[in-house]
């Protein structure tokens, strides 16, 4: 089964920010990131963009398929 | 200063455990209305919690357009859980309505009895997963 892995919490250490500032800058609640980050939710493409535009990352950097 | 992400967190939370509270609220009514005759006024009553819980229980987007801490409330992690908590109200009726045939085979009950109990396992089923989806959440 395919399943979509992420990056997300890497990236937004290296810019050095905390879940609810990610969570600001991309205009939804904290726990949406914290269950991102942790594989529970699997984001629309909308709010992928945004994250990977909040970030400086290109999408398909932040979030990859894996068999 | 708590800025909007912070306060949505917060009432979230108390929004979670008010959920908690309302579905052990109407359980107990529930439970406690079983086997009783009902004035048209308890009846109407009743009624309109439980259509005031299963309005709580949507996203009702218009309120939400201009206020962004509800916005926030409701963004795609809480649709994601709305729309479990009503597979599990659902799940919690069918459980009940089969469960209920049975019984009923040995221990007649009223149609509004029945009524009331699919409902009160239906709404209660559902405000339980939400909030128990929006406190994971969060942690």
């Amino acid at each position: 089964m395919t399943e979509l892995a992420n990056t997300l919490r890497q990236e937004r250490e290296r810019l050095g920010l905390t879940q609810a500032a990610l969570a600001e800058r991309v205009g939804v609640s904290r726990k949406t990131i914290n269950t991102v980050e942790n594989g529970i939710f699997v984001p629309s493409t909308i709010l992928a963009l945004k994250l990977a535009l909040a970030l400086g990352r290109p999408v398909d950097l932040l979030f990859q398929l894996v068999e | 200063m708590q800025n909007d992400v912070d306060k949505a967190e917060r009432l979230s939370r108390a929004r979670a455990i008010l959920f908690y509270l309302l579905a052990a609220t109407f359980v107990a009514s529930g439970l406690i209305g079983l086997k009783a005759t009902h004035s048209v006024s308890q009846l109407v009553g009743w009624i309109v919690l439980a259509l005031l819980i299963a309005l709580n229980l949507t996203p009702y987007p218009p309120l939400f357009r201009f206020n962004r801490v509800k916005q926030l409330m409701n963004d795609e992690a809480t649709a994601l859980h709305r729309q479990r908590s009503f597979a599990a109200g659902f799940w919690a009726a069918i459980a009940t309505a089969v469960g209920l045939a049975v019984v009923a085979r040995t221990w007649p009950l009223a149609a509004d009895d029945v009524a009331r109990l699919v409902v009160t396992a239906a709404l209660a089923a559902a405000l339980v997963r939400f909030a128990t989806l929006e406190l994971r959440a969060a942690k």
